[in-house]
C-alpha cells in the first residue's frame, strides 16, 4: 500500500466528515452564521469606519447613517466600530473559556470516572460548586480576583468546567463496561491507554455539544457580567459593555441596544446550531 | 514435553455485598500447543470466570481473589506483577470475544485498532505496521484487505467483524488463544467459516486455542480435548472422542442428550435436564449436579465426589459412575 492511497483514504474521510456537517440544512445555516461571524471579529480593523476608541463629542447618539450604519454611542464613538471589536473580544473570551474548562473538565472527568476513588473526591467538590449558580459564582470569583479579561475567562472556566466533568464521567461510566475496552486491555493496554486512547474518543460527541454550550453562555454570561460591571473592563469593548454603556440612553436612542443586541442573538444562535450538527457529523455510525 | 499452559487448582472468589462467592472451584486442565481445547458447560459454570482469571482481568484489589497456578511456558500468571502481565496480554495470550460489534472500538477503523495491538508489544514504522495490519486481513480471509483495512466496524458485516477481531487478536502472533463463545452470534454458515479458519491458524501458528463454548456441535468438530465444567467445578474431562462416545458423568449424558439433531422427529419431546443452575452461594455440601441428577441418593446430597481417574486421560467427578460406565 502506498502513501498515495493512504492520503487518498483520509481525504476521503475528511470530505465525509465535511459534507455530514453540511448535508444537514441547518446545521449549514450554522455554520454560515459561524463563519460570517469569525469573518467580522477577524476583520474588525478592515471593516470598521473608524478606530473603536474615537471619541468625537459632535457626532454624539446620531442614529445610523450611511457614514455611521450603527450609529454612535453616548461619546460619539462608532458604534460599529465598537461591536466589530466588542465581538472579537467577545468570541476570544468566550472561546477561552470553553476550550479551557472542556480540556480540565475532560480530564477530570475521564478520571473520576473510571476510578472510584477519585470518583469521591472530585465529584463532591464539583457537586458543591454546581450548586452555586454559573453567574453568580462567576461574578463573586471576579470580585475577588480584580476585574481584567483574564480573569473572567477564569471565573467562568471554575462555573462551568463542573458540568463538563460531569457529562465525562457519567459517558465514561457507560463506556468502560463495554467489551472492547475489556478487548484493548486483553491485548495489553495500561490504563493511560484505554483512558485517553479508547475511552476519551468515544465521549467526545456529547463533550462537544456540551463546550458549543458553554461557548455560547460564556458569551451571555460575559456580557451580563459587563452589564454588571464585572466584565470586560472598559474601555476595551465587549458585546456585555457596548450594552451597559447604551442602557442610559435606552429610550433616546433605540440603536445602541439593538444593532449590538442583534449581533450577540445571531452569534448565540449560530454556536448552538453548530454545536449540533458537529454532534451529528461526529457520529461515526450516523454517517 | 511440557504442557504450554497448565491451570492447576485455579480457585476464583468473587466479594459481595453478600460475602465472597466461590466462582471457579478447584478447576486443572493443561493446553498443549497446536491443540485445540474445549470448556463447556451451561450459562454461568464459571467457563467466562476462568478465561478472565488466567487473564487476570479481574480488579484484584476489590473484586476478586485468585489462588491456584497457571503456568503458561513456566511462568505462573497468577503471581507476575501487573506490569509483567501487561506485556504477556497480547503478546503470548490473546483473546477474543462472542459480539464483535461490541468489542471492537465504534470510533476507530479496523486497521487503526489492529495496528494499535500491534503498537503496544512492536515497534514498527507506520508503513510497516499497515502492511502487517492488511495482510493480517488477508490472513482472516476478508476480501480486499486494503480497502477493508479503512473502514469502521459498523461498515462490516458481523462475520468480517469477527474476522477482523480475530485479525487484531493474532497480530502479535500468541501462544495461546481464548476464543470466549467465538460464534455464538453469528449464524451457522459464518459459524462453519470462522471455526475453520482458527482451526488453520491455529495450525499455521502452532497456538494453543483455548475454546470457551456451550455449542457441542462445535466442540466435537474441532476440538481434541474437552473439559466441563459446572457450577465451577470441572465433572469431566477427556479426549473429545471418549466424551462424546461415551460420557461418564450424568451432567455430560444430560447435555448431549438435550442437543436436538436433525434425526429427531417432530413432535418427539426433546430431552432436557431438570432444573436449572442454581446460584452460586446456593450450593450444597455434596455433589453440586445432585438437585438435578437423576441418579442422585441421599448419599450424594452429603458426599462431594472426587475426580475419579477413568483411564485413557478421561476423568469424571460422580460416586455413581459404576451405573453410567458403558
Amino acid at each position: 500500500m502506498s502513501e498515495q492511497v493512504l492520503k487518498e483514504a483520509r481525504r476521503e474521510q475528511r470530505k465525509v466528515m465535511l459534507g455530514a456537517i453540511l448535508g444537514q440544512r441547518v446545521a449549514l445555516a450554522g455554520f454560515f452564521i459561524m463563519v460570517l461571524i469569525a469573518l467580522l471579529a477577524i476583520l474588525a480593523p478592515v471593516l470598521a469606519p473608524q478606530g473603536p476608541y474615537d471619541i468625537n463629542p459632535l457626532d454624539r447618539l446620531l442614529p445610523p447613517s450611511p457614514k455611521h450604519w450603527f450609529g454612535t454611542d453616548s461619546l460619539g464613538r462608532d458604534l460599529l466600530a465598537r461591536t466589530l471589536y466588542g465581538l472579537r473580544i467577545s468570541l476570544t473570551v468566550g472561546g477561552e473559556t470553553a476550550l479551557l474548562s472542556t480540556v480540565i473538565g475532560l480530564a477530570l472527568g475521564l478520571l473520576s470516572g473510571y476510578f472510584r476513588a477519585v470518583d469521591n473526591v472530585v465529584m463532591r467538590i464539583c457537586e458543591g460548586m454546581m450548586a452555586i449558580p454559573p453567574m453568580l459564582l462567576a461574578i463573586a470569583l471576579v470580585a475577588a480576583l480584580g476585574s481584567s479579561s483574564e480573569n473572567v475567562v477564569l471565573s467562568m472556566c471554575v462555573a462551568y468546567m463542573p458540568m463538563v466533568a460531569r457529562v465525562a464521567r457519567a459517558s465514561t461510566l457507560s463506556v468502560k463496561e463495554q467489551t472492547f475496552i475489556e478487548a484493548i486491555k486483553s491485548s495489553g493496554a495500561g490504563w493511560p491507554r484505554v483512558l485517553f486512547g479508547h475511552i476519551a474518543p468515544n465521549i467526545m460527541s456529547p463533550v462537544i455539544v456540551q463546550a458549543t454550550y458553554i461557548f455560547a453562555s460564556a458569551i451571555i454570561i460575559e456580557a451580563a457580567m459587563s452589564f454588571l460591571g464585572a466584565g470586560v473592563p472598559p474601555p476595551d469593548p465587549s458585546l456585555g459593555n457596548v450594552l451597559y454603556d447604551a442602557k442610559s440612553v435606552i429610550f433616546k436612542a433605540w440603536w445602541t441596544t439593538v444593532l449590538p443586541g442583534l449581533v450577540m442573538v445571531l452569534t448565540v444562535l449560530g454556536l448552538n446550531i453548530l454545536g449540533d450538527g458537529v454532534r451529528d457529523a461526529m457520529d461515526p455510525s450516523g454517517k | 514435553m511440557a504442557p504450554l499452559l497448565r491451570v492447576d487448582g485455579l480457585r476464583t472468589e468473587f466479594r459481595t455485598l453478600r460475602g465472597s462467592v466461590t466462582a471457579v472451584d478447584g478447576v486443572s486442565f493443561e493446553v498443549e500447543a497446536g491443540q485445540m481445547f474445549g470448556l463447556v458447560g451451561e450459562s454461568g459454570c464459571g467457563k467466562s470466570v476462568t478465561s478472565q482469571s488466567i487473564m487476570r482481568l479481574y480488579d484484584e484489589k476489590k473484586l476478586a481473589r485468585h489462588s491456584g497456578k497457571a503456568i503458561l511456558d513456566g511462568e505462573d500468571l497468577l503471581s507476575v506483577s501487573q506490569k509483567r502481565m501487561r506485556q504477556i496480554r497480547g503478546r503470548d495470550i490473546s483473546m477474543i470475544f462472542q459480539d464483535a460489534l461490541s468489542s471492537l472500538n465504534p470510533v476507530f477503523t479496523i486497521g487503526w485498532q489492529i495496528q494499535e495491538a500491534l503498537k503496544m508489544h512492536q515497534k514498527l514504522g507506520k508503513r510497516e505496521s499497515r502492511e502487517r495490519a492488511i495482510e493480517m486481513l488477508r490472513l482472516t480471509g476478508i476480501p480486499s484487505p486494503d480497502k477493508r483495512v479503512d473502514c469502521y466496524p459498523h461498515e462490516l458485516s458481523g462475520g468480517m467483524r469477527q474476522r477482523a477481531m480475530i485479525a487484531m487478536a493474532l497480530v502479535c502472533t500468541p501462544k495461546l488463544l481464548i476464543a470466549d463463545e467465538p460464534t455464538t452470534a453469528l449464524d451457522v454458515t459464518i459459524q462453519a467459516q470462522i471455526m475453520e479458519m482458527i482451526v488453520d491458524l491455529k495450525d499455521r501458528l502452532n497456538m494453543g486455542v483455548l475454546l470457551i463454548t456451550h455449542d457441542l456441535g462445535v466442540v466435537a468438530q474441532t476440538c481434541s480435548r474437552v473439559v466441563v465444567m459446572y457450577l465451577g467445578q470441572v465433572v469431566e474431562e477427556g479426549d473429545s472422542c471418549d466424551i462424546f462416545d461415551n460420557p461418564r458423568h450424568p451432567y455430560t449424558i444430560g447435555l448431549l442428550r438435550s442437543v436436538p439433531s436433525v434425526s429427531t422427529k417432530k413432535g418427539d419431546p426433546l430431552p432436557v435436564i431438570q432444573g436449572s443452575v442454581p446460584p452460586l452461594d446456593k450450593a450444597g455440601a455434596g455433589c453440586r449436579f445432585a438437585d438435578r441428577c437423576p441418579l442422585a441418593d441421599e448419599g450424594c446430597k452429603i458426599e462431594p465426589p472426587a475426580l475419579v481417574d477413568l483411564g485413557g486421560g478421561q476423568k469424571a467427578r460422580c460416586r455413581k459412575l459404576d451405573l453410567t460406565g458403558g
